[in-house]
C-alpha cells in the first residue's frame, strides 16, 4: 500500500508542481523584497520618522506591537503574517486539500479506487502533498529572507535572529496545517471541488474577519476565540516572546482532527 | 510450416484474422520475456505479415513461420517447445467453439439472405474439419501413456485466469440480495445473481435501471444498503482490496485528466495495480486498438471520445485481470474498433477469464455475450443464456403456396404454438413458438412452394421486458 500511496503522491505533486514552483518563487521574492524595503527605510532613517508620525492616541491604542513592527526586524518579519501571504498559503492548502473532491467530481477516482487500494489512501496522499507543499513554501520564504539579509542589508541593521524566523515559520505552518485539515474534511464531504473550495474559502475569510473584529472591538473578543486566526500571534514572536505552545498545539489539533475525520468520512461515504 | 498447421483449420472467409492473431498472441504469451524493443520490432513485422495475408495468404504464412522462429530463437527457446505448443493449440477446444460460432453466425446470416449458400457451406466444412481434427488428435494423444493431460488438447490453464473446472469454486461475481436505496428511492432492489467463470455476461437495462449502481457496489465505490457482492468468493465490502485485485474496470464516464498524456495516465494506473504490467501486452493492446505511440504522447484533452474510450479499454485490460467489468464499453467507438473490442473480449474468455459488461446495445450483447441479466427499475427480471432468450421469442415463418389456399378454414387447425400474423391466398405469415416439426407436418398436405424462417432476435424478447412485460 505504501508503494501505491507513493504513486498517488507523485502523481499529485507532478500535477501541481508548476503552481508550487511559481508560488514558492513569488513568496521567496516577496520576502527578499521586504528585506530590501527594510534596508531602504533604515538607510533613509524612515523608522524613526514613521514612529514620529504616529499620533500618541494611536500609539497607545496599538500598544507596543506597533512599535515593534516599525523596526528593521518588524518589516522583515511582515512577510510571515502579511494578509497576501496568508491568503496565498491558505488558498494553496484549500486547493490541494480539495483535490480528492475534484477527482470524485471528474470520476478519475473511479479509475484509481477500482484498483487494489484502500479509500483512505486518498486522505494519506493529500496529507503528504499538503505537508510537502507547505514545507516547500516555508523553506522558500526562509530562503528569500536569508538571501536578502545576507547580501544587501546595512551591516548595523538589527537583523531578526534565525530563531525568530523559524518560530514565525512554525506558527505559519500550524495555521496552514489547521486550514489544510479543515479543507480536507470539507473536500471529503463534498462531491464537487468548486463547492468544497468555496465553502473552505468563505470559512477562512469569515474566520479572518472575526478575529480582526475581536481584536478591534471588545464585545466581539469572546466569539473571536472560535476563529483559528485568534491563535495565530506572530507579533508576540517579533517582540521576543517564544512560540505559544498552546496556540500551536490547538491549531495542529484542529488540523489533525480534520484529517482523522476525513479518514472516517471517506470510509463511510459513497463515491 | 508451424504456422500453417495452426492456421489450416480456419477458413479464409471467417477464420483468417482470428487465427492469424491467435498465433501471435500465443507466441507472445509463450515468450513472455520479450523486451519492449523486441516486442515493438516483432509487432511491426507481424503487422506486415497481416497486411500481406490479404493478397498472398501462403506467402504470409511462410513469413509468419519465419517470424515465430526468429522470436523463439532470439530468446533461446527450443523450437520443439513451440511446435508442441502449436500442436496443442491447434486442437484447442475454445478455438473449435469460436469457429462453430462463426459458422453458426454465417448460417444465421444466410437465413436472412445476407450470406451466400457457398459461404455457409464452406464455413460448416471448415468447422467440421477442425472438429474432426480435434477428435483425431485426442484419440492419438490418449494412446500415449504418461502424456500429461494438459498437453492432450488444451492450453494449460493460465494461472491468472482464476478459471477452474471444479464446481466447488465460487463464481466470478456473486450478488446476494444486494440493494441500494437513496432515501425513498430504491436504485437497486435485492438483486441476486451469479456470473460464472469464463463467460461473457451482459448486464442489460434502460438508462437509470441501476446497472452502474450495481457495478459500483461490486467495486465498493457505492456501499449497499443491504446484501453483499462477492468477487471470486471475496466480499467486496469487507475485503475490497483483495476483491479489486482480481478485476479490471472500464467506467462508463472516463475521468481522465485532460492535461495528462495518455502515456502518463496508463503509467500511473498501471503502477496502482498489484500485477506487474507486461509492456509487451500493453503494446499489443495499443496495437489492436490502433493507438499509436504518438497518440499516447499527446495530452488527453486533444483526444476524441473514441480515443478516450480506447485508452480506457487499454487500462482495463493491461493487467490481464481474471475479471473485467466494463460499463458501456463500446460507447463512442467506431464499428471497426467495436469489432476489435469484441475480439479482445473473446480472447479474454478463451484464456478462461470472465467479462461482466453493461450495455444497452442489444445487437452487441447478442453478438458477444454468453448470458444476460436484465435489470428493470432496480430489479433483476431475467437471467438466461442468450440462446435461451432468443428461443423465448417466436420465429416468424412465411409460407408461399403454388396455388390459392383457403386460409381461414385451414388456419383454424394449425398446431399449438402457431399464431397467424397475416393470411393471404398464396402467402401466410405465422409466428411459431417451439419446434417447427408440427408445422412442417401440418404443411405437408399443402401445396407449399417455399418456406422462409426468420430467426428471432434477442431484441424482440428484451424489449418486452423493458416495456413491463414478463417478470
Amino acid at each position: 500500500m505504501i508503494r501505491r500511496t507513493r504513486v498517488l503522491v507523485g502523481h499529485s505533486l507532478r500535477r501541481v508542481r508548476a503552481a508550487l514552483i511559481v508560488l514558492a518563487v513569488l513568496l521567496a521574492a516577496f520576502q527578499f523584497l521586504l528585506t530590501q524595503v527594510a534596508a531602504f527605510l533604515m538607510r533613509q532613517g524612515g523608522f524613526s520618522q514613521l514612529s514620529d508620525l504616529i499620533p500618541d492616541f494611536v500609539r497607545t491604542a496599538a500598544g507596543p506591537e506597533a512599535l515593534a513592527f516599525m523596526s528593521f526586524g518588524g518589516v522583515v518579519s511582515l512577510g510571515y503574517f502579511h494578509p497576501i501571504v496568508i491568503t496565498a498559503l491558505v488558498g494553496l492548502m484549500i486547493a490541494i486539500a480539495t483535490e480528492s473532491a475534484g477527482e470524485i467530481e471528474a470520476r478519475f477516482v473511479d479509475l484509481t479506487l477500482a484498483r487494489p487500494l484502500w479509500r483512505q489512501v486518498l486522505v494519506t496522499r493529500t496529507v503528504v502533498v499538503l505537508a510537502c507543499a507547505g514545507t516547500l513554501m516555508l523553506v522558500a520564504m526562509l530562503a528569500g529572507t536569508w538571501t536578502g539579509l545576507t547580501c544587501c542589508v546595512p551591516a548595523d541593521a538589527e537583523r531578526p535572529s534565525f530563531g525568530v524566523l523559524v518560530r514565525l515559520a512554525t506558527t505559519l505552518a500550524t495555521m496552514m496545517a489547521c486550514w489544510g485539515g479543515l479543507s480536507l474534511l470539507i473536500g471529503m464531504l463534498s462531491r464537487r471541488r468548486s463547492v468544497a473550495a468555496s465553502i473552505a474559502g468563505v470559512l477562512a475569510l469569515a474566520a479572518y474577519l472575526l478575529d480582526y473584529l475581536g481584536r478591534a472591538w471588545d464585545p466581539a473578543a469572546g466569539i473571536s476565540r472560535l476563529s483559528p486566526f485568534h491563535y495565530f500571534e506572530p507579533m508576540t514572536i517579533i517582540m521576543g516572546q517564544s512560540l505559544s505552545i498552546f496556540d500551536a498545539a490547538l491549531l495542529l489539533m484542529v488540523g489533525v482532527a480534520g484529517s482523522v475525520a476525513s479518514y472516517i468520512v471517506i470510509g463511510q461515504r459513497d463515491i | 510450416m508451424v504456422a500453417v498447421r495452426i492456421l489450416q483449420p480456419g477458413h479464409p472467409e471467417f477464420g483468417r484474422p482470428v487465427s492469424v492473431h491467435d498465433v501471435w498472441r500465443i507466441a507472445k504469451l509463450h515468450v513472455r520475456s520479450l523486451t519492449a524493443e523486441e516486442s515493438s520490432r516483432f509487432s511491426a513485422s507481424w503487422r506486415a505479415v497481416q497486411t500481406r495475408f490479404v493478397d498472398d495468404p501462403k506467402g504470409a504464412l511462410v513469413d509468419a513461420d519465419a517470424l515465430i522462429t526468429e522470436v523463439m530463437t532470439t530468446r533461446g527457446y527450443p523450437m520443439t517447445d513451440w511446435e508442441q505448443r502449436v500442436a496443442d493449440i491447434s486442437v484447442d477446444y475454445p478455438l473449435v467453439v469460436d469457429h462453430y460460432r462463426t459458422a453458426h453466425e454465417i448460417a444465421v446470416r444466410h437465413q436472412r439472405g445476407e450470406a451466400s449458400t457457398e459461404d455457409m457451406r464452406r464455413a460448416m466444412i471448415a468447422y467440421r474439419e477442425l472438429f474432426a481434427e480435434l477428435v483425431n488428435r485426442r484419440a492419438t494423444h490418449s494412446e500415449e501413456p504418461g502424456r500429461p493431460a494438459a498437453a492432450r488438447g488444451r492450453i494449460e490453464p493460465d494461472p491468472l485466469s482464476g478459471s477452474s473446472t471444479s464446481a466447488d469454486l465460487p463464481p466470478a461475481i456473486r450478488l446476494d440480495k444486494i440493494a441500494k436505496r437513496y432515501g425513498e428511492m430504491a436504485a437497486v432492489n435485492a438483486v441476486s445473481l451469479d456470473v460464472h467463470r469464463s463467460e461473457i455476461f451482459g448486464f442489460l437495462g434502460l438508462n437509470g435501471a441501476g446497472k452502474t449502481t450495481t457495478i459500483r457496489m461490486i467495486l465498493d465505490l457505492v456501499r449497499p444498503t443491504a446484501g453483499a457482492a462477492y468477487v471470486f468468493g471475496i466480499n467486496c465490502r469487507h475485503d475490497g482490496v483483495a476483491a479489486r485485485a482480481q478485476l479490471g474496470y472500464l467506467p462508463g464516464e472516463l475521468g481522465f485528466y485532460g492535461d495528462m498524456t495518455g502515456e502518463a495516465t496508463l503509467d500511473v494506473l498501471a503502477r496502482l495495480n498489484d500485477a506487474v504490467i507486461d509492456r509487451a501486452r500493453q503494446g499489443e493492446l495499443l496495437e489492436r486498438m490502433q493507438f499509436s505511440r504518438r497518440d499516447l504522447r499527446r495530452r488527453i484533452r486533444e483526444y476524441s471520445t473514441g480515443m478516450k474510450r480506447k485508452l480506457g479499454i487499454v487500462q482495463a485490460f493491461q493487467s490481464n485481470p481474471p475479471l473485467l467489468i466494463l460499463d458501456e464499453p463500446t460507447e463512442g467507438l467506431d464499428p471497426l474498433m467495436q469489432d476489435a473490442l469484441y475480439e479482445l473480449l473473446r480472447d479474454h474468455r478463451r484464456l478462461g477469464r470472465t467479462v461482466f459488461m453493461s450495455s444497452h446495445v442489444l445487437s452487441e450483447v447478442e453478438r458477444v455475450c454468453d448470458r444476460i441479466g436484465l435489470l428493470r427499475r432496480g430489479e433483476l427480471v431475467l437471467t438466461a443464456a442468450v440462446a435461451d432468450v432468443r428461443n423465448m421469442a417466436a420465429r416468424q415463418v412465411r409460407v408461399l403456396f403454388r396455388e390459392d389456399v383457403v386460409g381461414q378454414a385451414i388456419a383454424a387447425d394449425l398446431p399449438a404454438g402457431c399464431e397467424v400474423v397475416t393470411l393471404l391466398p398464396r402467402a401466410w405469415t405465422l409466428r411459431v413458438r417451439g419446434p417447427l416439426a408440427p408445422l412442417l407436418a401440418f404443411l405437408a398436405a399443402c401445396p407449399v412452394e417455399d418456406l422462409e424462417v426468420r430467426e428471432p432476435h434477442l431484441e424482440e424478447v428484451v424489449k418486452t421486458y423493458y416495456q413491463d412485460g414478463p417478470g
